[in-house]
């Protein structure tokens, strides 16, 4: 036994040494995600996409900038957030990873921005376009998301977090799975997908 | 008993797998995203684990201080305490809390386990308390935005600290390699412990690896400001930090007995335990020395 946790000790000091060794403390942001993925005519056209923070952080940013502390946001204060603690997750292409048959979609900009503050728990409600045709063959869109830093950690809600909009023309199936395939955060944590698939109703 | 070597080893490891990335709030800097690895990934469930547990303990902990609140009940605050604490013990399982810094440290050094314990603590009693300092800071005196405030507080707080640790490395490095030229008066060193001098030493080192504020404990002390409680915040975050400190130790602990067991091994031939010692001693300065360069370099 002591031999063996001998090695099991010079082992991690080897590792110590050969693995790069630094990393900050994650996560601190807590999120909970829902996702309805939304069709039009034409196929599918995006995703409304709901962020629920923990009350931890949710205090922060109401102390930032619920302005008038009447524990609501404003339409001013709204903007305020959506420049200073939202506008940034560009960078980080809103932390939602999209990819179409294999192929990944970058998102660059995202619409119709909100946030509310609600019994001390913030919320952001956003959309993120993204076209697709449907035709008579199934196509695949997976939809991960997540903070690649890992300084925040996005979770799927319980109860039906990812749903269907005006999808009744096309023959739709969906699932949520992790994929073992893809890493984040130097190879930590594994991406949850929603993955969809669609065609024209036969 | 197996599970709880792997669970030791886990968390010992965590910190050293674990590459530097963005430690700024990507919601509100101008962070940008580090690279992502292309390399086929091995399964690996402990840090989602992990993180899952310490959402379900945030929403807990925020639940009971609301009904703390509203019943101006005592109850609430022994569950507090219990979820507080064990929030900090996963909080600092995840990587970062100075946990690789704290094992090189101590691998680095001659002490015994009761100082190790103590170097930990003191560790991960800094960096609750500049955290909670911060928050009062910034609250009460500055009366400014906490999040932009925090940003640069931890930026700079960061940029000493690794400077320090980068210092730190260097020097226990150069005084290691001066040892091995002067084996004679290390080898006695080892039954003698620690003196005052490098009590203090330990002290001080322990002070700049726990000065970067704990975010985590931020963000417990602006929740229960937001309650106007400020004594709850003092209390969450002291049980936090005591959670903290158990993880800490935990992994400095794994350190000093693997560091003993090892050279226990190696009893009967004192020579080759005294090279082994040294040799840890020089590859754990050498790792300081990497940690405060690496954090630093990527600070900028």
């Amino acid at each position: 036994m002591k031999h063996k946790l001998s090695l099991l000790f010079i082992l991690a000091v080897v590792g110590l040494m050969v693995f790069s060794p630094a990393a900050y403390p994650h996560p601190h942001v807590f999120v909970v995600n829902k996702m309805i993925l939304i069709f039009d005519d034409r196929g599918f056209s995006g995703i409304r996409v709901n962020w629920s923070f923990d009350e931890f952080f949710s205090s922060m940013i109401a102390g930032d900038y619920d302005k008038n502390r009447n524990k609501k946001l404003e339409i001013p204060e709204v903007a305020l957030i959506k420049k200073e603690a939202f506008g940034y997750l560009a960078n980080f292409d809103y932390f939602t990873f999209i990819k179409i048959d294999g192929k990944p979609f970058k998102v660059k900009w995202v619409t119709d921005f909100q946030a509310e503050l609600s019994d001390g728990k913030l919320a952001y409600e956003f959309f993120v376009p993204c076209h697709v045709k449907a035709s008579t063959i199934f196509k695949e869109i997976t939809i991960a998301q997540y903070d690649p830093t890992y300084y925040s950690s996005l979770l799927f809600g319980k109860n039906h977090p990812v749903k269907i909009e005006a999808g009744e023309k096309f023959e739709t199936i969906f699932k949520i799975a992790e994929n073992l395939k893809e890493s984040y955060y130097y190879g930590m944590v594994h991406p949850v997908e929603a993955i969809l698939q669609f065609r024209l109703k036969q | 008993m197996n599970k709880i070597v792997t669970f030791a080893l886990i968390i010992f490891f965590l910190p050293v797998c674990a590459p530097l990335s963005a430690a700024q709030n990507p919601f509100t800097s101008k962070t940008r995203p580090p690279a992502v690895s292309q390399k086929q990934p091995m399964p690996n469930h402990f840090l989602a684990k992990i993180s899952f547990w310490q959402h379900q303990l945030n929403q807990k902990m925020a639940a009971l201080a609301r009904q703390a609140k509203e019943t101006e009940s005592i109850r609430p605050f022994f569950f507090l305490f219990i979820i507080a604490f064990s929030y900090g013990i996963l909080h600092a399982a995840g990587p970062g809390h100075g946990k690789a810094v704290a094992t090189s440290y101590i691998l680095s050094q001659k002490g015994r386990i009761g100082d190790s314990l103590l170097f930990a603590n003191m560790i991960a009693l800094f960096h609750g308390f500049s955290g909670m300092i911060l928050v009062l800071f910034v609250y009460f005196i500055l009366n400014s935005s906490v999040s932009g405030t925090l940003l640069d507080v931890s930026h700079i707080t960061q940029i000493i600290s690794y400077s320090l640790i980068f210092l730190l490395g260097t020097v226990l490095l150069v005084k290691n390699i001066y040892s091995w030229f002067r084996r004679g008066v290390t080898d006695s060193r080892y039954s003698s412990g620690y003196k005052s001098g490098k009590k203090l030493g330990s002290l001080g080192t322990a002070f700049v690896v726990g000065m970067v504020p704990c975010p985590g404990v931020v963000l417990v002390m602006l929740f229960s400001l937001s309650l106007n409680m400020i004594g709850l915040g003092f209390f969450l975050a002291l049980c936090m930090t005591l959670g903290m400190a158990l993880t800490i130790s935990a992994v400095v602990v794994i350190g000093t007995v693997g560091k003993s067991l090892t050279l226990g091994l190696l009893k009967r031939r004192e020579n080759l335990a005294a090279i082994g010692g040294q040799m840890i001693e020089t590859v754990a300065a050498l790792m300081i020395m990497a940690l405060g360069g690496l954090f630093l370099a990527a600070s900028f």
